[in-house]
């Protein structure tokens, strides 16, 4: 938490994650759901379900979901195109 | 004309927790997080049926005492759009119990599912002065 610019909101499930979420102003929707291995990456654009990205990054990798929370928040939207992502997807 | 009071209504309870899955922006309650739709046993819903509102609400907060911080409701039919399925699940407890499940073969719903119906949910009930405890 400590290495995020921007803190979010977080929040417990029922299978034993934790959620980290962030939202902008037009809706659009970051969230990382924190497992004992894998962090699972959700991004919805403008709550467009249908245009929403996953992807998992191991644990490990946690410094890429500083990176990735900077993109979101400042509108970097060309998820296919964001390096950050795929130089530590698991 | 239909009956619009018995459009399958679906309520799910805010179980007390710290944090709980309630969203909040400003001192204001703005809805619920995806989380309330995690759970790796199958979310559980109370089907509305034949009772009223208020029947419903009352049953869900006298089984649930003090566990229960709030009360949100969704339509059968939110859950549909997701592509998830409503699986009727009657107990002991309550013969309206029913599980909402990814798929008839999957009960984890998937993430985009959890945002979608949370999203869906509008707050029925809502005690915030019910304390946590360990």
């Amino acid at each position: 938490m400590l290495l995020l610019d921007y803190q979010p909101e977080i929040y417990p499930t029922g299978r034993r994650t934790i959620q980290m979420e962030y939202e902008k102003a037009d809706r659009s929707y970051l969230e990382f759901e924190i497992g004992q291995e894998k962090i699972k990456v959700l991004k919805v654009p403008k709550r467009q379900y249908k245009n929403a990205r996953q992807h998992e990054i191991l644990v490990s990798n946690y410094k890429a979901l500083s990176k990735i929370v900077n993109e979101f928040i400042g509108g970097i939207d060309e998820w296919e195109t964001s390096t950050t992502l795929a130089s530590y997807i698991a | 004309m239909g009956d619009f009071n018995n459009i399958g209504k679906l309520y799910r309870v805010i179980k007390r927790s710290k944090p709980d899955t309630i969203k909040r922006r400003n001192g204001k309650i703005i809805g619920v997080s995806s989380a309330l739709f995690k759970d790796e046993k199958g979310v559980s819903v109370d089907q509305k049926k034949e009772r009223t509102e208020t029947e419903t609400i009352d049953e869900l907060k006298n089984f649930f005492d003090k566990r229960s911080k709030g009360i949100v409701s969704l339509l059968e039919s939110d859950v549909t759009d997701t592509e998830a399925v409503l699986i009727p699940k009657p107990s002991v407890y309550s013969p309206y119990h029913a599980e909402i499940h990814k798929s008839h073969k999957e009960i984890l719903l998937d993430d985009v599912q959890a945002l979608q119906l949370a999203d869906s949910c509008n707050f029925v009930f809502l005690d915030e002065n019910v304390q946590w405890t360990k």
